[in-house]
């Protein structure tokens, strides 16, 4: 099991097609990835779990990932998030 | 694949597909059916009929309606078949987009509905029954609008 910590850089934080695209991240690996914020743990396979996290831009997160390919799966998660999903802003 | 069907009055299916698409791409084994306001009920049958043929691939059809006791929602009532078609009421954004970003493929119609059903109860909530810290964050983080906004 592996953890990091990580800061939603994007504008608009966590919204729906952000979250749509964590889902889509995540969902390639076999590993158990979880959302960690305020003490509350999100499936991140779960877009309704995320979208309720109602992580804006600034927050921090933990990063858990418990599997075969954690390593990978954190890589691409924390890299999706850092890229800011693809929006440019 | 289970097949599911949107089924609403007036273009509401088609929009709430519309919305899962942009947010989610593209979607496999759906299909939205707007039926007109016009529409008799054995007209409504008909094209409800037609699209859970579509749709049924030998896994079953969710057939997700407007509300309970409308007309799609009585047309879908006569198709129900118990672990082959299922109807789930109330369908929302919510439960569109959680049935397309993640895959129920291995269960059957009737726990995907049931899984569905407890997924979509908990997705509505008053943002004011939120942690304070989370409402917090809401009013201090959320992207500010040109001309301000409280």
């Amino acid at each position: 099991m592996i953890e990091r910590e990580v800061e939603i850089v994007n504008r608009l934080g966590l919204h729906a097609r952000a979250a749509a695209k964590l889902v889509h991240t995540a969902g390639g690996f076999r590993s158990q990835i979880t959302l960690i914020m305020d003490g509350e743990e999100v499936d991140a396979k779960s877009i309704l779990g995320i979208l309720l996290m109602a992580a804006a831009q600034g927050s921090r997160l933990t990063l858990r990932a418990e599997g075969q390919d954690e390593e990978s799966a954190l890589a691409a998660v924390t890299s999706l998030i850092a890229n800011r999903f693809d929006e440019g802003s | 694949m289970i097949g599911k069907l949107i089924l609403t009055h007036g273009g509401l299916a088609r929009e709430l597909l519309a919305a899962a698409r942009t947010i989610n791409g593209e979607l496999a084994g759906f299909e939205a059916l707007a039926l007109d306001w016009n529409d008799s009920f054995e007209e409504a049958r008909l094209k409800v009929r037609a699209a859970v043929e579509r749709l049924n691939q030998g896994q079953g059809v969710l057939i997700l309606t407007d509300m309970f006791g409308s007309t799609p929602c009585n047309v879908a009532l006569t198709f129900l078949d118990p672990g082959k078609v299922e109807v789930l009421t109330g369908v929302n954004l919510p439960m569109v987009l959680r049935l397309a970003c993640q895959g129920v493929e291995d269960t059957g119609v009737a726990d995907a509905a049931r899984w569905l059903q407890a997924k979509a109860q908990r997705s509505i909530c008053m943002a004011s029954d939120m942690a304070p810290q989370r409402q917090d964050t809401l009013h201090t983080r959320l992207p500010k609008l040109p001309g301000g906004r409280g």
